[in-house]
């Protein structure tokens, strides 16, 4: 078995899924000369002859099917399509913000129709891979593909087995809450600015990055920033390990996501998640007790409460999520593949 | 940053400047008395052989623009920053400000020795963010983008309209800068841009430094970059496009390529075209077109020509072009009717003409008819060779029959898909081949 990938999300700058993909193509063992691009239009009869099966990374946000679909008929490996998200759920939420917020503006959701992302996936998959079960589901409600093909629910692993450990000496209590990746409606960062505004004395560190839905996602974060003087954006982190190291609380409250990396990288270096119960984290976090409805009242009282822990309760909470993280293992997740793989 | 008034801040004040431009260098200076510049002779597009920077591998094969537009100026000034990044680092600065030398401040940065309370708000402003790139000027006078200070934004990628006229970096990123621009591909400001998305780039909100070009009109702007040779050469340097898109001018281009994925695509400007000559076939074949190419190699002359019908996406064409066994390559076509593959796969014939334009643009000695076979049948002889794209898998018999006049003295009638008849020789990938 010897796997290549392929991608469009290169050079686009997003925070979740480049450091997902990253651990993803470490763990299958794809290493940078098994990595190509969709432009590359010789490329698929390099892969052709020397791989065995390939992993697709789609990004949705694209304008047409044509690249896409002349280099996927020109590959006569099986394909597997990771599924990180469900784009036409994208819409629909782009859709929603919109007219809550923004009736005056314009859709402007830029993805492959409906019709074309069905094609891709009925025409060019052989196996499908989702990060959750709840994509799973989804994915069935909006396309429609042939019953006979593989498909699995496989999260994105975070390191191997031995090195998933919880680094309680990092806990520290202040009131520093922080959030890494997309500042968008379906990361809940207008239900987590309005909670803050009534908890002056948190702050609130955004990191991250305009995302897909670039100007909807400018327009949320500016009103936010002009009203709440205890949030900030911080652009882009250097290092993921630097990013724990001033705060007590990692927040993510989404309507909708797939898998939020940074939540699980989060709890192993000792900052405590604030969960949002619509989150995909809490299929993989039994038992996780930051959990938060997305009512403000709800989310100030959670924060509240956390800030207010005592550090050993704090202790005990993070250990006790480590034999939840090492689940997520590199090893079970390689053979996770190995039997999709041997499905096709 | 440092305290340096002179210097606004930061270590050193880089200015791209023309040797023949002195008039630009004199009012920069005259009218900004109280500030240090350093001045680095720019790279002439004058002077510039763009054939001869190909081949040093200074400028690729290919250049990317969104708007499709290059001139021998743009190279320049592309050139012109890298070797100015190239300075900074020479002279060990922890960062540096670049300006080219067709700028004016809207607002004064430095007065009677002191910077001003509005600079000295921005500096301080800045030297809270994490930022790789400042830009203290866009083509436009206003950036948008993520607020994060009363001054700066982090602006969307591809917003804000360009600009490379006054941009501050830190080392590590000149580094980055200098190392990655090679070669140039981008204009200078399209370069920049490209890292919004993996670096930290802040913008003013407010452009406080401009660019005269940039106020002015195109009719009378001042820049060697766009206008000033090419206007007075009636602008046939560079690239103008026709209404279909067609390239007018050839002076640079051979050729360009509109993007498929407008998302993370700029127009591809083609300035050397690829060198395919006479291939020397793999024995491991991909293709089984490739087998009967190879065959056809043995009994192929220096004036050979050959028809292909139904050339569809023009994908056997490619490898007709890529072989170098015809002078000429003729291709039929009428994109219309109904096909199988474009039911399928939800193409247009559009979808399909455009395919095969991309598949064979590369070659010069491709010609496509755009007709019903029987309306140019009579145009052909001498052929040596004929290639039946059998799409519709139908009896081809008395197709076959027709063209047989069209050979000249010896050749071969080859295709692909059903045949009646028996062929004089097959091919793993079904291809076939009838003598005649």
């Amino acid at each position: 078995m010897k796997l290549c990938a392929v991608s469009n999300y290169n050079g686009k700058g997003y925070i979740n899924e480049p450091l997902i993909l990253k651990e993803l193509y470490s763990t299958l063992g794809i290493d940078i000369h098994d990595t190509y691009t969709f432009r590359d239009f010789n490329a698929p009869y390099i892969i052709n002859k020397k791989y065995t099966h390939l992993i697709i990374n789609y990004d949705y946000k694209a304008s047409s099917i044509q690249m896409y679909l002349e280099f996927l008929k020109e590959i006569k490996i099986p394909k597997i399509f990771i599924i990180d998200t469900i784009p036409e759920e994208h819409r629909r939420l782009n859709r929603e913000f919109l007219l809550k917020y923004y009736p005056h503006v314009s859709e402007g959701f830029t993805a492959l129709s409906q019709k074309f992302q069905n094609i891709l996936y009925e025409e060019y998959a052989d196996a499908l891979v989702f990060f959750n079960q709840r994509d799973k589901n989804l994915f069935s409600k909006y396309y429609t593909v042939s019953t006979n093909k593989p498909m699995a629910v496989i999260p994105p692993s975070i390191g191997k087995e031995k090195d998933i450990k919880v680094n309680i000496g990092n806990l520290k209590q202040n009131k520093n809450i922080v959030y890494n990746g997309i500042p968008s409606y379906f990361n809940g960062l207008h239900i987590t600015g309005q909670a803050l505004y009534n908890l002056q004395d948190f702050n609130l560190d955004i990191y991250g990055t305009h995302g897909r839905t670039d100007l909807n996602n400018q327009l949320l974060i500016n009103d936010l920033l002009r009203s709440l003087p205890n949030v900030k954006f911080k652009a882009r982190v250097r290092r993921l390990q630097d990013l724990y190291e001033n705060y007590h609380m990692y927040i993510h409250l989404p309507i909708y996501d797939s898998f939020d990396y940074c939540t699980f990288k989060s709890i192993l270096n000792g900052v405590i998640p604030i969960i949002g119960k619509n989150s995909s984290s809490l299929e993989f976090l039994k038992d996780y007790p930051f959990t938060t409805s997305d009512r403000i009242e709800n989310i100030e009282y959670t924060i509240n409460i956390l800030s207010r822990s005592n550090k050993t309760t704090l202790e005990q909470v993070l250990i006790n999520q480590e034999a939840n993280l090492k689940e997520l293992n590199n090893e079970a997740s390689v053979e996770k593949y190995k039997n999709l793989i041997k499905s096709i | 940053m440092n305290n340096k008034n002179t210097t606004l801040g930061f270590d050193k004040i880089y200015v791209i400047n023309l040797k023949r431009r002195e008039d630009r260098k004199i009012k920069l200076i005259k009218d900004n008395p109280e500030v240090d510049f350093t001045f680095i002779e720019a790279v002439d597009g004058k002077d510039i052989n763009v054939d001869e920077l190909i081949k040093q591998k200074a400028i690729s094969t290919s250049f990317f623009d969104p708007t499709g537009m290059v001139t021998p100026g743009i190279f320049a000034c592309a050139l012109s920053h890298k070797k100015a990044w190239d300075q900074a680092l020479k002279d060990g600065v922890t960062n540096a400000l670049f300006l080219e030398d067709d700028i004016f401040f809207t607002t004064a940065f430095i007065q009677n020795g002191r910077l001003t309370d509005t600079y000295r708000k921005i500096l301080k402003e800045l030297n809270q963010h994490n930022w790789d790139i400042v830009q203290y000027g866009k083509k436009s006078p206003t950036s948008q983008g993520i607020e994060i200070s009363e001054n700066f934004v982090i602006p969307r990628y591809r917003t804000n309209f360009n600009g490379a006229h006054c941009y501050g970096a830190t080392r590590n990123m000149i580094k980055t800068l200098s190392v990655e621009c090679l070669p140039v591909s981008l204009a200078a400001d399209v370069y920049i841009e490209k890292f919004y998305n993996t670096h930290n780039i802040i913008n003013l909100k407010t452009s406080l430094v401009r660019q005269i070009s940039d106020i002015a009109d195109p009719q009378n702007a001042d820049s060697d970059t766009y206008y000033n040779e090419y206007r007075e050469t009636g602008g046939q340097v560079g690239i103008s496009f026709d209404d279909k898109g067609n390239v007018l001018n050839k002076d640079i281009a051979q050729y360009i390529k509109h993007p498929k994925d407008i998302i993370d695509q700029h127009v591809e400007i083609v300035l050397k075209k690829h060198n395919f000559g006479k291939q020397k076939f793999n024995n491991i074949n991909y293709f089984g077109i490739t087998e009967l190419l190879r065959y056809l190699s043995n009994f192929s002359n220096e004036n050979s020509k050959m028809l292909e019908i139904n050339s569809h996406t023009g994908e056997s064409t490619f490898f007709f072009g890529c072989s170098g066994l015809f002078t000429n390559i003729y291709t039929v076509d009428s994109y219309t009717g109904e096909d199988e593959f474009n039911i399928k796969q939800n193409i247009s014939w559009e979808d399909v003409a455009c395919a095969y334009s991309n598949n064979t643009s590369h070659f010069d000695n491709i010609s496509h008819f755009k007709n019903e076979l029987s309306e140019i049948i009579n145009n052909f002889n001498n052929l040596f060779f004929i290639y039946i794209n059998n799409r519709n898998k139908e009896d081809i018999t008395l197709l076959i029959e027709s063209l047989k006049p069209l050979i000249g003295k010896e050749g071969y009638i080859g295709g692909h898909g059903p045949l009646a008849l028996e062929p004089f020789k097959t091919f793993s990938d079904g291809s076939w081949l009838i003598k005649i």
